[in-house]
């Protein structure tokens, strides 16, 4: 119908502009030349993407989906497993109510596993908390934390932020335990601008009231986009009867059947994709945030946050002249190779190292470690509370 | 009220010892609590981070020495007293390496030229060639009359901190200007490029795609071989040898800057994720420029490593199937081929396409060589180190550069980069603790612990050793020479406290805490307590008031009346001395 005819006109269109791309760039001539025109402007030199489900327990199954389908569509576009950060409570594939085990599906008639054989979650369960989210949003995880927990990005990445759960006005749950604000999430971003973690965000989330979750963001470069405006509820798209519950929602599922059809080379932009945006499709009112987004939509390419499509640098030059020298000494197997120190350093400063390794290894910061709780400020609390307790049982019998 | 009246008397002496003392001990408690419940926020010296971002005590200077050696082969025309012609010579040098950089920031390189008494016997290359110079800053000038026939200026800069220069006329004046050009070219850009960094110019380079990676104190390198498939033939590579021989000079070289961790694997089966088209006129295939950031089948190559937490660096030969080759890069079908059928991705690596012949299973040393020095440019440029032979502005007389056979660069270079990261990591640390000033600024609920004041105490001591130790590289420390690799080395130090501190795992305000909640939570506890108490409070001090009253009207009363009832005034009296007590 007419979403459809929609839909078709902007495949068309991507094909035309793919096409045109080609003709332009195909001068037989020019190697060198393409490399300059096919930078692209967005600036980035990798991609991210941190896909957060904040529900648990099997009536949620839609939610996990949501986060499946954005995780297959992400891979599939080229972002490597090392660069997505999936959060999920992943209780469904193997719940005693799932008839299909080891499967998650998001559409009827389950026509493609999203769980398959090569998930990656890197926080699953119980570590799915606000807490986590955060930590690892900022960077500031315990020491110990594996590299697949951290996001490692630099001034030079665009980051794809997906969240799905159930929320309200400000604020979306976490597992029926916690609650993110929309402040929290604000706060978050700007300390990664502060300490340059990023070139742009996408932001999209889908839950009841979406569009509330991105007002409290007040830093560059983030592009933002919601499923419902406020007082407004987000729905689910279909239920499998098989399968017993939803299992996609509304928003997620349109944005996924415009995602479905680009490809690494696709030049749709996110302007197309804001188009197909339908309240009559999505019984809601989906919303962008782009004031705070540098570049027109209509020349933010998809790939840029869904895809990896990097930069290139053709390399013309060639070293002239390492030429084989017997005198060096052949390395150690997988040793790290130090400099001659004894030439380079004196003692002073040798001793200044050292007292600086000893001095860093002091501080070592465990989450939990009981040395920098305050157990003192407790013990304190509890004799003052005893000690009125004592005294308002005494006053109370007399009064 | 039908009780007698000294067991009442007792019984309101209890009650309000008992209110009196639940009140000293609210009293007592409030500010232990006020105390105990307070963010523990350490002092963090933000004045002093102000003061650093001006650089207001401290600017970094890179003061560069250089030693000019006049050969004495030919005399100077006109020369009478040979030191006073020295110093005029120096004098003009300086005068006209002024005059002629109109560029600003030559504070940031200070050049003190300094005319070496001895002069310089030879004329050979030779004789250059066995003086290296080993202090980073400091550089030696030979000057000899030009030795070939076409008599024109020529400069020739050799890779241990000496340079050569011919010059046509062996006059004053052309020796200086010479002198002076050459410092210019070779300086020049380098002096606005820091200046810029210092003053945080930087900006309109900053939205530019940068190749070099961030300064880590160490990289990973990851050399992996992808093969299509076994139709090729390839079995294994003889990666080892070709990195202690292509790559290990330059890496030790390097290692001043940062150390290095190398590694590397063997992918058979390796597919594209797309087909490579045909170009049947020159039989092989190409790729497409626009296919080449697709080139990595990131689903199935496994490349992220997890071994260690040192920024990675990723360098990858392809050897595609035989079906499929020869593979080269073009644009289309009849266009030149790329020269060196590799490309390379900003921050992340380079990529080589290999073709072969199929009938050797093992990829020798000598085959590796050009891959090996397509990977060492690549890896120059991802580590940032600058290729003077390239990057010198072309001027009245040709320069020349040799670079070491070995580390295939110019101390000259790594000087370069050693002042360049010096200068990042120092402008870097000063920007992180400022964001972290800011971010406790932003923040009235975050806890701030005694090792993040440490931290960036600590950081900013290591700021400014870094900067006193740059000031003074070119004088003080000639015997050791090490003074700039102390000064990157206080940088680096710096740079990893201050983003320990501004990491820190504990730097997390939880949550978002509005006042509403707090009230929230105190009031289902404070509000059923303070009620009877505020009550009883009131009721004892009316009652007290009225006793006051009573006692008043008594005694005037006692005054009109006559005597009446001692005991119940000196009860009275006893209250009053308690009330007394509470207030």
């Amino acid at each position: 119908m007419k979403p459809g005819m929609l839909l078709r006109g902007i495949v068309a269109a991507l094909c035309a502009a793919t096409a045109l791309a080609v003709t332009v760039t195909s001068n037989p001539n020019d190697v060198e030349g393409f490399f300059e025109k096919s930078k692209s402007k967005s600036g980035h030199t990798n991609n991210w993407a941190v896909l957060v489900c904040t529900s648990r327990f099997w009536f949620n199954y839609r939610h996990i989906a949501n986060t499946l389908s954005m995780y297959r569509t992400v891979k599939r576009l080229g972002i490597p497993d090392s660069n997505i950060i999936m959060m999920l409570a992943d209780d469904v594939a193997c719940n005693s109510r799932n008839i299909f085990p080891a499967t998650v599906y998001n559409n009827k008639g389950q026509p493609l596993d999203l769980y398959g054989e090569n998930v990656e979650v890197d926080y699953r369960g119980y570590e799915v908390t606000v807490e986590n989210f955060i930590r690892l949003l900022t960077g500031r995880v315990a020491k110990d934390t594996p590299r697949s927990k951290r996001l490692l990005t630099d001034d030079q990445s665009n980051i794809f932020v997906y969240m799905t759960g159930h929320g309200g006005d400000e604020f979306l749950k976490f597992q029926d335990a916690e609650e993110i604000s929309a402040y929290d999430l604000g706060d978050a971003f700007q300390q990664m601008y502060e300490k340059k973690r990023y070139n742009e965000i996408l932001f999209m989330i889908d839950t009841c009231q979406a569009n509330t979750m991105y007002t409290k963001i007040h830093s560059p470069n983030i592009l933002a986009t919601g499923s419902s405006k406020l007082k407004e509820s987000s729905y689910s798209h279909h239920e499998d009867f098989d399968i017993g519950v939803a299992v996609v929602d509304r928003y997620t599922y349109y944005v996924l059947e415009v995602l479905e059809k680009i490809d690494m080379q696709s030049k749709a932009t996110l302007q197309d994709l804001f188009n197909t945006y339908d309240f009559n499709l999505l019984h809601s009112t989906p919303g962008v945030r782009k004031d705070l987004f540098n570049r027109p939509l209509d020349q933010a390419l998809l790939t840029d946050f869904f895809g990896s499509v990097q930069n290139i640098q053709l390399t013309d030059t060639v070293e002239s002249s390492p030429s084989p020298s017997s005198i060096d000494a052949p390395l150690p197997d997988s040793e790290p190779l130090y400099p001659d120190e004894t030439a380079a350093l004196d003692n002073s400063s040798k001793e200044a190292e050292k007292k600086l390794v000893r001095r860093s290894l002091e501080h070592t910061f465990e989450i939990g470690n009981p040395d920098q709780s305050q157990t003192w400020r407790y013990a304190a609390f509890i004799v003052l509370s005893i000690g009125l307790a004592g005294a308002l049982a005494a006053g109370s019998s007399v009064l | 009220m039908t009780l007698p009246k000294d067991r009442t008397a007792a019984q309101d002496r209890t009650r309000r010892m008992v209110l009196l003392s639940i009140w000293i001990a609210i009293l007592l408690g409030f500010p232990l609590w006020w105390k105990t419940t307070r963010v523990y926020r350490a002092e963090l010296p933000f004045d002093e981070v102000e003061q650093w971002s001006q650089w207001s005590s401290c600017r970094p200077a890179f003061p560069l020495k250089i030693n000019v050696h006049l050969s004495d082969a030919v005399s100077l025309p006109g020369s009478v007293n040979p030191q006073q012609q020295h110093e005029a010579i120096v004098s003009e040098i300086i005068n006209k390496v002024q005059s002629s950089s109109p560029s600003s920031g030559s504070q940031n390189l200070p050049l003190e030229v300094v005319l070496v008494d001895q002069a310089w016997r030879g004329t050979k290359e030779q004789d250059i060639l066995d003086r290296p110079s080993a202090v980073p800053g400091t550089y030696d000038f030979y000057i000899s009359p030009t030795s070939s026939t076409s008599k024109k200026t020529s400069v020739s800069i050799k890779s241990q901190r000496q340079g050569w220069i011919q010059v046509a006329d062996w006059t004053q004046d052309q020796i200086s200007s010479a002198v002076a050009e050459t410092l210019e070219r070779v300086f020049g850009s380098e002096r606005t490029k820091i200046q810029k960094l210092l003053d945080r110019q930087d900006e309109e380079e900053a939205a530019k795609v940068k190749t070099a990676v961030k300064y880590a104190s160490g990289y990973q390198l990851t050399f992996s071989l992808f093969s299509g498939d076994t139709s090729n033939g390839v079995r294994e590579w003889k990666m080892q040898e070709a990195i202690n021989t292509y790559m290990a000079p330059f890496l030790r070289t390097m290692s001043v800057v940062s150390k290095f961790t190398v590694e590397s694997q063997v992918q058979h089966y390796a597919s594209l994720t797309f087909q490579p088209d045909l170009d049947a006129t020159a039989k092989e295939y190409y790729l497409t420029p626009d296919k080449l950031p697709n080139f990595i089948n990131t689903a199935e190559w496994s490349l992220a490593s997890t071994v260690s937490s040192l920024p990675s660096l990723n360098f990858l030969v392809y050897v595609p199937p035989a079906d499929q080759s020869p593979l080269v890069i073009k644009s289309g079908p009849g266009a030149p081929p790329s020269k060196t059928n590799s490309f390379l991705i900003p921050r992340w690596g380079g990529i080589t396409v290999l073709n072969r012949p199929a009938n050797d299973p093992i990829l020798t040393v000598s085959e590796l060589e050009p891959v090996m020095k397509i990977f060492l440019s690549q890896l120059r440029d991802l580590l940032g180190l600058s290729d003077l032979s390239t990057s010198v502005p072309a001027g009245s007389f040709p320069i020349t550069f040799q670079k070491n056979e070995a580390t295939s660069m110019t101390t000259w270079e790594l000087d370069q980069l050693l002042r360049k990261r010096i200068s990042e990591n120092l402008v870097d640390s000063i920007k992180t603790l400022g964001s972290l000033a800011r971010l406790v600024a932003d923040t009235p609920n975050m806890v701030v612990l005694d090792p993040i004041q440490e931290d960036v105490t600590q950081a900013l001591l290591d700021v400014k050793a870094a900067c006193e130790k740059v000031q003074g590289s070119s004088s003080s420390s000639l015997s050791t020479g090490s003074a700039v690799e102390e000064a990157l080395q206080h940088s680096r130090d710096a740079l990893e406290k201050a983003e320990s501190a501004f990491f820190d795992p504990t730097m997390v305000s939880m949550l978002y805490f509005p006042d509403e909640h707090k009230y929230a939570i105190y009031m289902p506890l404070f509000v059923p307590i303070s009620v009877p108490l505020l009550l009883s409070l009131l009721k004892e001090l009316k009652k007290w008031a009225a006793a006051k009253k009573e006692a008043k009207a008594k005694a005037s009363a006692k005054k009109t009346a006559g005597q009446d009832a001692d005991a119940e005034h000196v009860h009275d009296r006893k209250e009053e001395a308690e009330d007394r007590k509470t207030k």
